[in-house]
């Protein structure tokens, strides 16, 4: 089987847009979470999020005009992060890129505007059929179908190879890259753009999660909101942005002579099984996904030398999760640094698997590893080595990447870094 | 380029037309259509409210779990419905470990019903009907189903089989159009053909008969202003929306052979395009159409004459029905028999891949001529080559199953009988 490089990435996020920011932010340990200002959520149990800045419509209508209808704001995150990919993996930002490059990309849920359902005339009550009606022919379309990124990005790049629209919750983009690279591993496609875009910072997205209990209303008071592993996190935080990479068989890569940043060696994919509110207690579903995913690669548990976690910082996640990491790791586990990049960057949902992929890239690019921020109390039943509010020094050689969705989807990447020779 | 070969074992469908594989094929035969003039919640927003719906709700009882089902959607609950029916149909179930057993559904546009958020809605209007933040707050998400979000997620569906069967192995789900979904049969197809899984469930699921499918699909300008769905006719006037799920079990060969499974049939090809050249939804580019049909061969070590049959999806588009006609035309020479089910059974979206994909192995396995698409009226700009006057003579050996309609991804089967 070939093997299959990455070549460049794309990311927008709330510590950072673009690879150099990003990594900055990751290094000195920022959190991008603060008070919501996308929507007036002054009276909404959750009132903070970690969003994206210096993101508007306008700045990418100029460049996308097939964009200017459209009001879902994860779309613009999606055309965002190619530019930026496009700008990082050194290729023009003109079209075409290459012949035959597919697209695969994460995404997890349309979200009907609720606030486009107003009634159209203050002054005039209607009936609800009439309001309807209004509604039904004020133009536009009140839903963003899951392609529509898609669409627009293959379109105006002439991205005529494979293209997925995958939508399994959190782990989507996860699956995506996973999927990619299966694709390119088995001679399908030689390069694909993959990876994932969401924005759940709106009035039904973090209305919901609020109402599953999911997120963590801690924040305003002198307690950390997303403390992944911490004994006193209390949920998650939502975030938003999107995260694009280029895989691309080894090959292909070389002959155009491509910056190769680091080499994905396997994926795993599995079900828990379980319920849909809660993860299975005992792992098994995340277990299965590492080993599969090591096994993928051909390596052992005793390669890996860091573990990018799922760490949603949600009480039940991150124990289990711990769990699954010691049935893998054996002896060696509270010797593997394992950290959560939500702890900065909140939880991106569909996103979250790139942009943890990305920031598993620091380690190859960087040499360091991101830690897990607002860690502060020890939790008796998460013993491992988190790498504690520091970045650490690194120069490993394998990471795994846990990316575990609602509904008990779940996927494991394998990262190397890159060695030339066979 | 395939290793294993991948049989289809076990059907289970939801349809329209019923649940039962030779009720459906008998309704077919007689031109019994399910479209008719349908009760939903503020329907009179509309022209019309033609659709097409199951006959009975009795599929629900195939999902005993009661608990399960109160997290489900409607599509959702329908493809555990079918599941339930092809695990059952296919005897796989206890013949493989739940490691080895994958899914690959797809899914369509997230829908909800209306009636769901029109209580979080009204409370959230301030008193002039403005639309607040601050009353959703107070108010509205107080009125709002908690368990909501399970039913707007489109990878639940994929999770609540294998919650219900316990299926613990490879998975993929795909969103919003046919094409994608029919993503998901190749997914599958090719995990078993790689030995990711031994035993695969592939299909999809829509559901759009209801408030907010009418509401979508009028807003996008598909819908069909008289409520008739019309393939490659004159006066086509776009899609009439239907609902359902067909979840299709399949194996590796020479495992079903050995457990001594009933093989349907064997897909023994894809083609697969991403139409980035069509403006809109519909396809208008007959070459690339051609293009995906005529990829799904080599696979099949087979040409356009050992064609014996296309279940079209045509779906009464003004372009895209043109398109693929043009496609066949220019492909197959003679063209052979066209079938479809839509002017039936409405337009299944993202259930409707599979749901042909069922029919097809259903007649291959049972050796029976499908009937042929004779447009009543047809449209005089269609090739009329397509339209073959006779079927062919005796049963099909090998048809293509297209999914060539709204969306980016362009997707045709190759499905071929087992001897």
């Amino acid at each position: 089987m070939r093997r299959v490089v990455v070549t460049g990435c794309g990311v927008i996020s709330a510590i950072g847009n673009g690879r150099e920011l990003f990594f900055d932010a990751l290094r000195n340990g920022v959190s991008g979470i603060g008070p919501i200002t996308h929507f007036d959520a002054s009276a909404f149990p959750v009132r903070q999020a970690a969003q994206v800045k210096g993101i508007t419509p306008g700045s990418l209508t100029a460049r996308y005009p097939e964009a200017a209808t459209i009001t879902d704001r994860k779309v613009f995150l999606a055309l965002a992060a190619f530019d930026d990919l496009l700008a990082d993996a050194r290729l023009p930002s003109g079209s075409p890129t290459f012949s035959g490059m597919g697209l695969n990309l994460g995404v997890s849920l349309e979200i009907l505007p609720l606030e486009r359902l107003s009634r159209p005339s203050a002054a005039q009550p209607v009936s609800r059929v009439e309001h309807l009606r209004w509604l039904k022919d004020m133009g536009g379309v009140l839903q963003t179908p899951l392609d529509t990124a898609s669409r627009i990005l293959a379109s105006h790049h002439n991205l005529d190879g494979p293209g997925y629209i995958n939508c399994a919750a959190c782990a989507a983009s996860a699956m995506a890259i996973g999927h990619s690279f299966e694709l390119i591993r088995r001679g399908l496609a030689d390069i694909i753009c993959c990876g994932g875009y969401d924005s759940m910072i709106n009035p039904l997205g973090i209305g919901g999660f609020a109402l599953l209990g999911a997120l963590s209303t801690n924040g305003e008071n002198d307690e950390p909101a997303c403390r992944p592993f911490d004994a006193r996190r209390n949920g998650t935080v939502i975030g938003e942005g999107a995260g694009l990479i280029m895989l691309e068989d080894i090959g292909h890569a070389q002959e155009r002579n491509a910056a190769i940043l680091a080499e994905v060696a396997g994926y795993g994919a599995s079900l828990d099984a379980f319920k849909p509110t809660d993860p299975d207690p005992d792992g098994h579903g995340m277990l299965s996904a590492m080993t599969k995913a090591l096994a993928s690669a051909g390596i052992g548990p005793d390669d890996v030398d860091y573990i990018n976690a799922h760490g949603t910082s949600t009480p039940k996640n991150d124990e289990i999760e711990t769990r699954a990491i010691k049935a893998l790791l054996g002896d060696r586990a509270r010797r593997v640094p394992v950290s959560s990049t939500k702890s900065m960057v909140g939880h991106l949902i569909g996103a979250a698997g790139a942009v943890e992929f990305i920031a598993c890239l620091a380690g190859f690019v960087g040499g360091f590893i991101p830690p897990t921020i607002n860690y502060r109390h020890p939790d008796p039943f998460c013993d491992l080595d988190y790498v504690p509010n520091q970045a650490r020094e690194w120069h490993g050689e394998v990471i795994l990447s846990n990316s575990f969705g609602f509904g008990g989807q779940n996927a494991s990447l394998v990262l190397k870094r890159y060695r030339e020779g066979p | 380029m395939m290793r294993r070969k991948v049989a289809v074992t076990g059907v289970g469908v939801v349809s329209p037309l019923g649940t039962d594989l030779t009720g459906i094929w008998r309704r077919w035969e007689l031109g019994e259509g399910a479209v008719r003039s349908v009760d939903f919640a503020e329907r009179e927003a509309f022209p019309h409210s033609r659709c097409a719906r199951t006959p009975d709700e009795s599929w629900a009882a195939l999902v005993p779990n009661r608990r399960l089902v109160k997290f489900m959607n409607r599509e959702a609950h329908m493809a555990a419905a079918a599941a339930a029916q092809a695990l059952a149909d296919s005897g796989a179930q206890e013949a493989y470990s739940p490691e080895r057993k994958g899914i690959y559904m797809g899914t369509g546009l997230t829908s909800s019903e209306i009636g769901d958020l029109a209580p979080v809605l009204e409370a959230s209007l301030g008193e002039s009907g403005e639309f607040s933040c601050r009353r959703l707050g107070e108010e509205g998400l107080a009125t709002c189903n908690p368990l909501l979000s399970f039913k707007l997620l489109p990878n639940m569906a994929l999770c609540y089989i294998s919650m219900l069967y316990g299926i613990r192995g490879d998975n993929l789900v795909f969103n919003p159009w046919p094409g994608n979904a029919a993503q998901a049969i190749v997914a599958g197809a090719r995990a078993v053909s790689w030995g990711e899984a031994d035993c695969a469930l592939v299909g999809g699921c829509d559901c759009k008969t209801h408030f907010i499918g009418f509401l979508t699909f009028s807003q996008m300008g598909l819908l069909s202003s008289a409520g008739e769905c019309r393939p490659f006719e004159r006066g086509r006037d776009g899609l009439v929306p239907g609902e359902g799920a067909a979840v299709l079990v399949l194996e590796e060969m020479d495992g079903a052979r050995k457990r001594g499974a009933s093989i349907y049939a064997e897909i023994c090809g894809f083609g697969e395009e991403t139409d980035i050249r069509s403006p809109s939804l519909c396809p208008t580019r007959a070459d690339i159409l051609r293009n995906v049909m005529a990829k799904a061969l080599p696979d099949a070590a087979a040409g356009p004459d050992d064609v014996d049959g296309i279940f079209c999806s045509a779906g009464g588009h003004p372009e895209g029905d043109l398109a693929e006609a043009e496609a066949i035309a220019s492909l197959f020479d003679p063209a052979p028999p066209l079938h479809s089910l839509k002017g039936l059974c409405g337009d299944m979206l993202a259930g409707a891949p599979s749901f042909a994909l069922s029919l097809a192995a259903f007649a291959l396995r049972n050796r029976l001529a499908p009937p042929v698409l004779r447009p009543r009226d047809p449209d005089p700009c269609i090739p009329s080559a397509v339209f073959r006057g006779d079927a062919i003579p005796g049963p099909p050996e090998l048809v293509l199953v297209n999914a060539l309609d709204l969306g980016q991804a362009k997707v045709s089967l190759a499905v071929r009988r087992v001897t």
